[in-house]
């Protein structure tokens, strides 16, 4: 039974999909569609990580988008800074945003594990805050600004729409990372315990299985989920500060976690790309509306509003369980 | 059931406390209006309006910071009748300020009193008459000075017994703000480093009539609220004489306000008029963007040859004049200006990139640009992704400093733009004391930041040598208003009657050099092509 309804939400997800897709290139909004997709995937990253907490620990991680920022930091710090080598740059910076993860874990979700889900989700808020103003007083203030590492830019070019190398980087991180975690939540025996701990920590405890152990191996995941995106992203952006990802991410993010389905993987992927391309259609799109023209950041705008309707209508999501 | 009713418990609270922690982290970074410019009368009384010592003696080294006569809160509907201090003094012509009319009802009578030095009378009340009541009480030159003009539609005018706030023997305080964060990648440390710089030079050389200069700066973060927060500071706390703004039209727009209504002489780099015009205090010490427009479109026409614009501006209120300024000037030039329109301030990368595509679909040659070096350089960029490199060129302040060319480059192109500043290839043939006084007190070479408020710096030095020994707000006022041409070889020429606030003649016009990473000036002090 189960099965079928999931079948039935992919299948409803899917056709909304078609539909809106059609009904875009049809309304002569193919730009706008090609742009959403390519710039919904850096939101789709940053939901697979979102998701992959809420699924383990039924936490909502508001510190997922400074564990990317810090891995940018490191990056740009060793490897424009000090000169490290990209390759070795880029590891290190992973290995920041995982340590960030980890040490979240350590002093304060394991301490406040029995805590009600509120206090859990307010106190990673404060590690965002936190590392947003360890940033500041590390990078200082400023912008900083970046070249994407892969240089080419007309790739592809879609409905007129040139897509560069490190976008499609981007949207097959994103497909790649979504297919692997899934398979991983699945079929691997790991994958499986740490949906057991979700759902029944004291039975699994019992099976013999470290709930401590699954908790920071999750978490260490998740901050290399962030730190992947953090680095596959701000070369797209162009530029990065503090609090970089949770400013430009986050809620696009949250939003596309929430439309796919909090508990899905695919789903993560799915809103991303429609959260993406709604805000594309809503820039291009109200651009010749009278009264939405007015309307400033018309894309910030479709994201609440999208987030308000699925709330609403199906807070399970588009590809969630409702049960 | 009972689980996916914590589901989306969670996700409901999720969304809630996400969108509350993110409107604090950003400090509604988000476009605040212009309604965010003005504080209202119930907030400047909340603050505090300082009751009045103004006409105390000015002696010994303290900084007078009694808050002055000319700080009181104004209110619409408050009495106290028409000011009369001084020697003469204009009527009210009607039109109360902005922040007045907002408040009507709020009575804020019997505030200031004092003898001021010379023929000054006690102004019972602090009225708020509209237009320009202004009266110099016996200000500064030994009192019976003319009062200025009124401005049409102005604020309640400094009047009354003589303000010296900010003002002592030995120095004098004034108040900076600027977006060192949220606008541009300025370095952290730009603006600490080349604020001081004239002033110390102005210093060795005597200073202002034996004053030496105090500034006091602050991050506006590109958001108007914080603006009128820092300056309401500056003001109330630190007691400075008067508030310069640096950039950023909202933040200009919204703290030149509230000067208006405490009395505290306001200066920026013009911006938009839009909001500005009729505030008693208020002065542009370069070109506004609307007197900049006519030599921009006389440039594209006669020198670029081009004839497809596109008009891209930041989604503010206070802009919307500006864009029918541009739009009417360049219809009457014959343009075609093929795409209009607005991007958010914190424009996202989507935003961006659809904007870059759109403009490259309309075939624009020319984009006329009037946004943060923020969302230029990334909109440029973007341009360039789409193989869309258009001939950027805009008014303004800011995007034609070296960090653009620094972080836009090859992007951005030969992107122009207008400044009241040169850059530094021209400077020690304009002005060749900057780069030997800024070797001097901060031992390297000056960088355009610098030039910018060194170039800012000498006009108002020279505007407070014009308002004479005995310095008051009054003075000050009266010697902007008095018709003097202000000159510095940095900053175009200025001059201000009682009516005239956008009183520079010209402006440079400057060029990215993607080369060299920087600007340079291709048109020095120019009034068109």
């Amino acid at each position: 039974m189960p099965n079928l309804l999931a079948s039935r939400s992919a299948l409803v997800a899917t056709a909304i999909a078609v539909v809106v897709a059609a009904l875009m290139a049809a309304s002569g909004q193919k730009q706008a569609l090609v742009i959403g997709v390519i710039t919904g995937a850096g939101y789709g990253l940053v939901a697979l990580g979102l998701v992959l907490i809420y699924k383990s620990s039924g936490v909502f991680n508001f510190a997922q988008g400074e564990f990317g920022t810090v891995a940018v930091y490191t990056l740009f710090r060793l490897h424009d800074k000090i000169g490290v080598p990209l390759l070795l740059a880029m590891l290190i910076g992973l290995a920041a945003s995982m340590a960030l993860a980890l040490a979240t874990e350590r002093a304060v979700i394991r301490p406040l594990f029995d805590a009600p889900r509120v206090t859990l989700l307010v106190a990673t808020a404060g590690v965002a805050l936190l590392a947003i103003s360890l940033e500041l007083w590390l990078g200082e203030a400023r912008l900083r600004f970046i070249q994407p590492a892969l240089g080419r830019l007309d790739r592809i070019s879609l409905f007129g729409v040139q897509v560069s190398d490190q976008r499609l980087l981007v949207l097959a991180a994103l497909l790649m990372l979504a297919v692997l975690l899934g398979l991983f939540f699945s079929r691997t025996n790991l994958g499986l315990a740490i949906l057991g701990v979700s759902q029944e920590p004291v039975a699994t405890e019992l099976m013999g299985i470290s709930v401590r152990r699954l908790s920071s191996f999750t978490w260490a995941l998740t901050g290399l989920l962030a730190g992947i995106a953090g680095m596959l992203t701000a070369p797209v952006v162009g530029s990065f500060g503090p609090g970089f990802l949770t400013f430009n991410a986050l809620i696009p993010g949250f939003t596309a976690a929430v439309l796919g389905g909090m508990t899905s993987l695919p789903g993560a992927f799915v809103g991303g790309v429609i959260v993406g391309v709604a805000q594309s259609f809503a820039v291009s799109g109200f651009q010749d509306v009278p009264f939405l023209k007015e309307i400033p950041g018309p894309g910030a705008v479709m994201v609440f509003v999208i987030l308000v309707v699925v709330l609403a209508i199906r807070p399970q999501g588009l590809l969630g369980k409702a049960s | 059931m009972r689980r996916r009713s914590a589901h989306v418990a969670v996700a409901r609270g999720s969304a809630i406390a996400l969108a509350l922690l993110l409107a604090a982290a950003c400090g509604q970074k988000a476009g605040v209006g212009d309604r965010a410019a003005a504080p209202s009368a119930a907030d400047q009384a909340a603050a505090g309006a300082p009751v009045s010592q103004a006409g105390t003696p000015n002696g010994g080294e303290t900084i007078d910071t009694s808050g002055g006569s000319g700080t009181a809160a104004p209110a619409a509907g408050s009495t106290g009748g028409a000011s009369t201090g001084g020697a003469s003094s204009t009527p009210a012509t009607g039109g109360a300020s902005p922040a007045a009319r907002s408040s009507a009802g709020s009575a804020a009578s019997g505030g200031s009193q004092g003898a001021a030095g010379g023929a000054g009378t006690a102004n019972g009340g602090r009225t708020p008459t509209s237009a320009g009541g202004s009266s110099s009480g016996g200000a500064g030159n030994g009192g019976g000075t003319a009062a200025p003009a009124p401005v049409p539609g102005g604020a309640p005018a400094p009047a009354g017994p003589v303000d010296r706030t900010g003002v002592s023997d030995t120095k004098i305080r004034i108040g900076i703000h600027a977006p060192i964060t949220g606008a541009a990648p300025f370095p952290q440390n730009a603006f600490d480093k080349g604020k001081d710089v004239y002033w110390k030079f102005l210093a060795e050389k005597g200073g202002i009539f034996g004053r030496n200069v105090e500034i006091v700066f602050r991050d506006d973060q590109f958001n108007p609220s914080r603006a009128v927060q820092v300056c309401r500071e500056m003001v109330e706390q630190e007691k400075v004489f008067i508030l310069l703004g640096a950039a950023g039209s909202e933040q200009i727009t919204a703290c030149a306000r509230y000067a208006n209504s405490m009395g505290v002489p306001y200066l920026s780099a013009g911006v938009n008029e839009d909001g500005l015009t009729g505030l008693r205090t208020y002065f542009a010490t370069s070109q506004t963007y609307h007197q900049q427009h006519s030599a921009l479109v006389s440039y594209i026409t006669t020198k670029l040859k081009k004839t497809k614009l596109a008009i891209v501006l930041n989604n503010t209120p206070a802009l919307n004049e500006t864009q029918q300024s541009i739009t009417k000037l360049a219809q009457a030039a014959g343009l075609n200006i093929v795409r209009q329109s607005r991007i958010g301030k914190n424009a996202s990368d989507s935003e961006l990139l659809s904007e870059a595509n759109a403009l490259r679909t309309s075939g624009a040659e020319v984009v006329y640009l009037l946004t943060s070096p923020v969302n230029f350089i990334k909109l440029a960029t973007n341009g360039q992704a789409q193989a869309y490199s258009p001939i950027y060129m805009g008014p303004g302040i800011t995007n034609g400093l070296n960090i653009v060319a620094e972080a836009g480059c090859p992007a951005i192109g030969p992107a122009k733009f207008f400044s009241p500043f040169p850059q530094l290839d021209v400077i020690d043939q304009l002005d060749p004391d900057y780069q030997k006084s800024y070797q001097k007190y901060n031992g390297g070479k000056g960088d355009d930041i610098g030039l910018a408020e060194w170039g800012l710096s000498k006009v108002i030095g020279s505007m407070l040598q014009a308002a004479g020994k005995d310095l008051s707000r009054q003075s000050f006022l009266t010697a902007l208003e008095s018709g003097k041409e202000f000159t510095t070889n940095v900053y175009p020429i200025v001059s201000y009657s009682g009516a005239v606030r956008f009183g520079a003649k010209s402006a440079h016009l400057l060029e990215a050099d993607c080369n060299s990473r920087s600007f340079k000036t291709i048109a020095q002090f120019t009034t068109g092509f």
